[in-house]
C-alpha cells in the first residue's frame, strides 16, 4: 500500500553480526523482515543504513527468498522470488534475480531478473545471456482489467 | 452328398457373434430391419449387449444407370461396405463390401409415375443385402485385421 | 499495376536477395516434399496429393479447435520484457504469444494497458488453424482473434492455397479480407501455373464463398483473364452444378459459354444469376433464388429464358419452385412445381449433361405423416403433371390427383404375426381434347387388409400370409355423359373384393469344405379367385417385369386398379459358393412357375390372356470371381422355349483405377406380360494413360435400330492445381424416336477447366460419368486419395 513507506520497519532473525567498519549488520536464520504490508523472508540479510541510521537498503538471500506486498485494496497481493531480493526503500524497487518470480494482479512473470517497483507497479523482466522470460496472462486477469477500467 | 441343413451341426452363428451391435448410417436405415430378422434367425442376439461387438456399415451406396431412351432398362445398384469392430471401436475385421443388383424395363411415357417397381425392388436389394452380411458372418471365415489395422477392401 | 505485385513478380539477380526469393525461401520451408513428411511424427503428417510434389504444413494443424479468445489464456516468452498495467508493455527478442490455437511470433511486440492489443515489428509470423502469415508489422487483438497483417505473405492449409496481400484483415467473425493479393493453389514457384491477382479477396468461412474484385488471372504470368467481380466456393457446400462456368461447343447450339454470379443478399437468402451465350442460338439468363425461413422451412425459386432461340424460333422457358417445411417430427408438407417449355430444353440448354427431360413435369404440394404412432405412414397431396412432348395422345398422359389420400399402418413383429392396413383414395381427372379416347376419369377407393405369420430359424422360413384387397371406381359425370352412360344406372360404379393366399418357404442346405457351399430350395404358392374387372379404368398401373424374382410375388402388376387372379406355384434353387475369406464367390439362382389357371385378368382390354401352364425357366446369375473382376447375367425363357429376356454384364475393376464394363440387354415382346423388346450393348471404360492423364469413355448401340444410340469419349489431365478435360458426345434426346426421320443427333464437345481450390470451368463430366459407367464414383475417389 501507498502507505508502507512511512511504517515502522520490524526484523526477526535468529542471528545479527555488526560490522563496525562497514557499517553493515547482517542477519542469519529464518530471517523476517516487514514494513507495513511489504513481507520479506529469507535465509540471510543485509541491511544497509543511510548517514543518519535509516535502512538504505536490503539484500536478503535465500533458496529462494520471498517478498509480498499488498499493492492496493482491490488488486490484492504481489508475491515474488528469487534467490536474491534487493529492496531499496528510498526509490521503492525490489530487484529479484536468480529464477526470480513475481505474481501480480493475476499476471505471473518468470526471468533471470525481475525489476519491480513498488509504486509505479511496472515491471521489467530480461532473461539474462540467452535465458528467456515468461508472462502469463489469465483470461480473468484480462477482463477484470477492462472492467476496472471501465467502471 | 454331404450337404446338411444349416446349424443343425455346427451352429449357425459362430460364439464370437452370439452377440452383436448394429450401427448403420442415416441413408442405410432400410437395411436396418431385415439385417436384424436374418441375425436373430440364425441365433445371434442383436443389440442386446452394450460391450458386444458391432456390425459397422461404413459406406452405403444406392446407384441408378439408366440406358438413353424412352424406352430403357433401369440399373439398380446397391453397394455396402462394412467391417466388425470392437465396442471400443478397433477394427477386428478387414473391410468387406456385398452388392446387390436388380434391373427392370421401364418405359417413361406411362402412367405409373409412381414408379412402384424401383421402391419394391429397392427392398429387395436391401433384403438380400442384408442376408449376404449374414451369411459372411455365419461362415465365421472373415479375415481378421492385420496388426497395423491395414484394411483392404476384397 | 500494383506496385507489391511488381516487385515481387518481376526477377532481379542484384546481390541482397529479392522479396521473391525470400518468399520462395519462407514457402518452402511450410511445403514438405514425400520424404520431408515421413520424417514428421505420424499425427503431423498431412496427406499428399498423388498429383502434388508435396503439400502444406503449418505449425497449427486444421482441425485444432481455436479456443474462444475471451477465455484463453495467454503465455508470453520473450528475451526482454517491460510490462507497465497503466500504459501496457513492451517485449523484445524473438518475442512468442501463444493461446491455445492461435499464436504470434514477432522480434518486438507492444501490448497495449488493457494487454489485449499486440503491435508487432519486424518478422512477424501470425499462425492459427491452418493459416501462416509472415510480414513486417502486425496489429493483433487477443480478445476478439482479430488482426490486420500489413506487406504479408500467407499461407492457408485448408484452401491449400499461399500467396501475398498488402494488408490481411482478419475480421475473427469467420470473414478474411486480403488487398492487393496474389493468390494461387498451385506449388510454391517463382513461375505457378496459375496465380490471381486482385484488388480484394474475401473468404468467407460462414458462407463458403470467396469474391474477388478486379481480379486478373495468370497462367505463368501471362496475363489471360481479368474480371470485374468474380465469385468462388471455398469448401465444398456448393461447387457443382449451376455455379460453376461452363463451356463448349455442340452441333446444335454452337459455342457456349455460362459464367454464373453468387449474390449472398443475406444470410437467410442468396441469389445466383448466369448470364448464358449459345452462338447458333443466342443470349440466355438462368437464375435461382434460394431462402430459408426462421420457422416455415426453405425453399428454392429457379428459371431459365432464352428469348426468341434462332434454332427453335420460340421462346425458350423453364421454371421451378420447390418449398421444404419440416412442421414438426411427424408432419412435413413440401411444394414440388416444375414447367419447362419444351421437350428440348435441357438437352438443348442446359449446363449439366446428365439432367434428363423428364417426359411429366410434375406440379405438386403433398403433407406427409411419420414417425409418429409407431407403423403409420400418411401421405396427402394434390398432383398434376405438364407433358412436355406434344406429340403424345392426351389418352397416354398421366392422371392428375385431385387429390389422392394414402395411409399404411404396419404391425406386429417381424418374428411372428404381422398384419397391414392400407388404403388409397384419390380422384383421378385427366381431360381428353384430342379425342384419342373417351373421358374416363374418376373416384378411386383402394383398400387392403393383410395378416402374416414369420415362421423363421437357423436352416429356414416359412411365412404364409392372408389379405383381402378391394377396389371401387365411380366415374365423374363427364366422363359418364362421353362414354353414353346411363347416370342412375348402379354399373358405373366398380366394385372389386379379392382375398388371397401366399405361402412362402425356404430350406438352407450346407457343406462345409475349401468353399462353403449352400443350396436353398424355395417354395412359393399363391391364390386369389378371379373377379372381373375387363372395363375397370387404369389410373396408374403398369406391369412388373419379368425377372427371377418376381416368380416369387403374387403381383403381376403395380400400381392398384388391377386386382390379379393367381392360382400358381414357384419353385426355385439357389446355390451359393463362400470362398475363404467369406466372400461370396457364385450365385446361381434357377426357378419355374407352374400355373393352374389362364391369368385372365390383364392391363388393357386387348392384352392377349396368358394360357400357358408354366413360365419357362428363369435364372439369376452373379459372380465375384476375383477382387477386380465379376460377371452378373439373367436369362428367361418363355413356357415354348423361346429366349424372352437376357441381360450379361462383366464389369473389371484394375488396381490401377482403371474400369472396364460391358453390357448386354434383350427383351423380346411379349404382349400378355406387355414386355416391349429392344436389344442393346453398352460399353465403358477408364483407363489412366502415363503420369496424369486419363481416358475415359462408354458407348451404347441399339442391335434392333442398328444405331448407336450415344457415345462419348473424354481425356482428363489431373495436375496438382489444375484439371482439365476434354471429351466429344454423340446423343439423342432420350425423348425422342431415334428413327424417325426429323430426330438427328446431337454432336458436342465439351471443355473442363477447374482450377483447384478456385473453380473453373465444369461440363460437368463428373456427374454425366458417374450414371453411365459402373463403380466410377469409387474409382475417382480413388483417384484422388491415391
Amino acid at each position: 500500500l501507498p502507505s508502507d513507506s512511512s511504517q515502522t520497519i520490524t526484523l526477526e532473525a535468529d542471528r545479527a553480526t555488526y560490522n563496525e567498519k562497514t557499517g553493515i549488520t547482517t542477519y542469519t536464520g529464518n530471517v523476517v523482515i516487514q514494513q507495513g504490508t511489504i513481507k520479506i523472508q529469507a535465509d540471510s540479510l543485509v541491511a544497509n543504513l543511510n548517514k543518519n541510521r535509516q535502512i538504505q537498503q536490503i539484500t536478503a538471500k535465500g533458496r529462494p527468498a520471498k517478498f509480498q506486498q499488498q499493492i492496493s485494496a482491490e488488486k490484492g497481493i504481489a508475491r515474488g522470488e528469487g534467490q536474491t531480493i534487493v529492496y531499496n526503500s528510498e526509490t521503492g524497487i525490489i530487484t529479484m534475480t536468480g529464477k526470480a518470480y513475481l505474481f501480480q494482479d493475476g499476471a505471473s512473470f518468470r526471468g533471470n531478473t525481475l525489476r519491480y517497483s513498488i509504486s509505479a507497479g511496472d515491471i521489467e523482466a530480461s532473461g539474462g545471456s540467452q535465458g528467456r522470460i515468461q508472462i502469463i496472462i489469465p483470461p480473468s486477469a484480462t477482463q477484470n482489467q477492462t472492467k476496472v477500467k471501465s467502471k | 452328398c454331404g450337404f446338411h441343413l444349416r446349424g443343425t451341426q455346427t451352429s449357425a452363428i459362430p460364439v464370437a457373434y452370439k452377440n452383436v451391435q448394429v450401427d448403420l448410417p442415416q441413408q442405410a436405415a432400410a437395411l436396418r430391419e431385415p439385417l436384424v430378422v436374418y441375425l436373430q434367425s440364425l441365433g445371434a442376439m442383436v443389440n442386446q449387449d452394450k460391450t458386444a461387438p458391432i456390425i459397422k456399415i461404413t459406406d452405403y451406396q444406392q446407384t441408378r444407370q439408366l440406358l438413353s431412351g424412352r424406352l430403357t432398362e433401369v440399373q439398380l445398384r446397391l453397394a455396402i461396405t462394412y467391417h466388425i469392430e470392437s465396442s471400443l471401436g478397433e477394427p477386428l475385421t478387414i473391410d468387406y463390401s456385398v452388392y446387390s443388383r436388380r434391373s427392370y424395363q421401364y418405359d417413361i411415357a406411362t402412367v405409373n409415375t409412381e414408379n412402384q417397381e424401383e421402391a419394391h425392388l429397392i427392398e429387395e436389394m436391401n433384403l438380400d443385402a442384408a442376408m449376404q452380411i449374414a451369411r459372411q458372418l455365419h461362415a465365421g471365415r472373415m479375415q481378421y485385421a492385420t496388426a497395423d489395422g491395414k484394411k483392404t477392401a476384397p | 499495376e500494383e506496385n507489391t505485385a511488381e516487385k515481387t513478380s518481376a526477377p532481379q539477380n542484384h546481390a541482397n536477395p529479392t522479396a521473391d526469393e525470400k518468399a520462395q525461401a519462407f514457402f518452402s520451408q511450410y511445403y514438405l516434399n514425400r520424404e520431408q513428411m515421413a520424417s514428421l511424427p505420424i499425427d503431423q503428417q498431412r496427406p499428399i496429393p498423388a498429383t502434388c510434389h508435396g503439400t502444406w504444413v503449418t505449425p497449427i494443424d486444421i482441425n485444432t479447435k481455436a479456443a474462444d479468445p475471451e477465455q484463453a489464456t495467454t503465455v508470453i516468452t520473450a528475451d526482454y520484457g517491460y510490462y507497465d498495467p497503466t500504459s501496457g508493455s513492451e517485449l523484445s527478442g524473438n518475442v512468442m504469444i501463444d493461446q491455445p490455437g492461435r499464436s504470434v511470433r514477432a522480434d518486438k511486440i507492444n501490448l497495449d494497458a488493457t494487454q489485449t492489443v499486440a503491435t508487432a515489428q519486424g518478422n512477424v509470423q501470425l499462425m492459427d488453424a491452418g493459416l501462416l502469415s509472415n510480414s513486417d508489422r502486425a496489429t493483433y487483438n487477443l480478445n476478439n482473434a482479430t488482426g490486420k497483417i500489413s506487406d504479408s505473405l500467407f499461407i492457408s492449409e485448408t484452401q491449400r492455397a499461399h500467396g501475398h496481400a498488402s494488408l490481411i484483415d482478419r475480421q475473427g467473425n469467420g470473414i478474411t479480407r486480403f488487398e492487393n493479393a496474389i493468390y494461387s493453389t498451385c506449388e510454391p514457384s517463382t513461375k505457378p501455373v496459375w496465380q490471381l491477382r486482385a484488388k480484394q479477396i474475401e473468404l468467407n468461412e460462414n458462407t463458403g464463398r470467396g469474391v474477388t474484385r478486379n481480379t486478373t488471372l495468370y497462367v505463368k504470368d501471362v496475363p489471360v483473364l481479368k474480371v470485374p467481380y468474380f465469385n468462388f466456393p471455398i469448401d465444398d457446400r456448393r461447387t457443382s452444378g449451376f455455379l460453376v462456368p461452363t463451356t463448349g461447343y455442340s452441333n446444335d447450339g454452337g459455342l457456349r459459354l455460362n459464367v454464373p454470379y453468387y449474390f449472398n443478399l443475406a444470410p437467410n437468402y442468396d441469389l445466383t444469376l448466369a448470364p448464358g451465350y449459345l452462338s447458333r442460338r443466342g443470349l440466355m439468363l438462368e437464375g435461382e433464388f434460394r431462402y430459408l425461413t426462421e420457422d416455415f422451412g426453405a425453399g428454392k425459386i429457379a428459371g431459365g429464358y432464352l428469348p426468341s432461340d434462332k434454332l427453335f424460333n420460340e421462346d425458350r422457358k423453364a421454371g421451378s419452385y420447390q418449398h421444404a417445411w419440416q412442421i414438426d417430427p411427424s408432419w412435413r408438407t413440401v411444394i414440388d412445381l416444375n414447367y419447362v417449355s419444351d421437350k428440348d430444353y435441357y438437352t438443348d440448354l442446359g449446363t449439366d449433361p446428365s439432367s434428363q427431360n423428364i417426359l411429366n413435369q410434375e406440379r405438386t404440394w403433398s403433407i406427409f405423416y411419420d414417425n409418429g404412432i409407431p407403423g403409420l405412414t400418411g401421405l396427402f397431396r394434390v398432383q398434376s403433371f405438364q407433358t412436355v412432348d406434344k406429340s403424345i395422345l392426351d389418352a397416354d398422359r398421366p392422371y392428375a390427383r385431385l387429390p389422392q389420400l394414402l395411409v399404411n399402418y404396419r404391425g406386429g413383429s417381424p418374428f411372428g404375426l404381422q398384419y397391414e392396413a392400407q388404403n388409397d383414395t384419390a380422384y383421378f381427372k385427366k381431360s381428353i381434347g384430342d379425342g384419342s379416347a373417351l373421358e374416363s376419369s374418376g373416384t378411386r377407393i383402394f383398400n387392403r387388409l393383410a395378416a402374416g405369420y414369420n415362421w423363421r430359424n437357423q436352416w429356414g422360413y416359412a411365412k404364409p400370409e392372408v389379405s383381402v384387397r378391394s377396389v371401387n371406381t365411380f366415374y365423374d359425370q363427364d366422363s359418364i355423359a362421353s362414354q353414353g352412360l346411363n347416370p342412375d344406372d348402379d354399373t358405373n360404379q366398380r366394385s372389386a373384393v379379392v382375398p388371397q393366399f401366399t405361402f412362402d418357404s425356404a430350406l438352407v442346405f450346407e457343406r462345409e469344405g475349401r468353399f462353403l457351399q449352400s443350396i436353398t430350395p424355395r417354395f412359393f404358392y399363391a391364390y386369389a379367385p378371379y373377379k372381373q374387372q375387363s372395363n375397370y379404368p387404369n389410373f396408374d398401373t403398369t406391369t412388373a417385369s419379368l425377372n427371377f424374382d418376381q416368380l416369387f410375388s403374387p403381383y403381376r402388376f403395380y400400381g392398384h386398379d388391377r386386382l390379379d387372379d393367381n392360382n400358381f406355384t414357384s419353385l426355385g434353387v439357389t446355390y451359393r459358393a463362400y470362398d475363404n475369406i467369406g466372400l461370396e464367390r457364385l450365385r446361381v439362382g434357377l426357378g419355374q412357375s407352374y400355373y393352374f389357371h389362364d391369368r385372365k385378368v390383364r392391363l388393357n382390354e386387348t392384352d392377349p390372356i396368358a394360357t400357358e401352364h408354366n413360365s419357362g425357366p428363369a435364372l439369376a446369375l452373379g459372380s465375384q470371381l476375383s477382387r477386380n473382376f465379376s460377371i452378373n447375367g439373367n436369362a428367361l425363357w418363355l413356357a415354348n422355349g423361346e429366349n424372352s429376356q437376357n441381360d450379361v454384364q462383366l464389369n473389371y475393376t484394375g488396381n490401377d483405377g482403371s474400369i472396364y464394363n460391358t453390357g448386354y440387354y434383350y427383351r423380346r415382346q411379349v404382349k400378355s406380360q406387355n414386355q416391349q423388346s429392344y436389344q442393346q450393348v453398352t460399353a465403358g471404360f477408364v483407363q489412366p494413360l502415363h503420369d496424369q492423364w486419363r481416358a475415359m469413355g462408354y458407348m451404347q448401340y441399339d442391335i434392333n435400330n442398328n444405331l448407336a444410340r450415344e457415345w462419348l469419349l473424354g481425356f482428363n489431365y489431373d495436375a496438382c492445381c489444375w484439371r482439365a478435360s476434354l471429351y466429344g458426345r454423340y446423343y439423342y434426346n432420350d425423348l425422342d424416336d431415334p428413327t424417325a426421320a426429323d430426330v438427328k443427333p446431337k454432336r458436342a464437345i465439351m471443355m473442363e477447366i477447374t482450377l483447384k481450390g478456385l473453380a473453373g470451368f465444369s461440363g460437368n463430366l463428373g456427374n454425366l460419368l458417374q450414371q453411365k459407367i459402373l463403380g466410377y464414383q469409387q474409382v475417382e475417389t480413388l483417384w484422388n486419395e491415391r
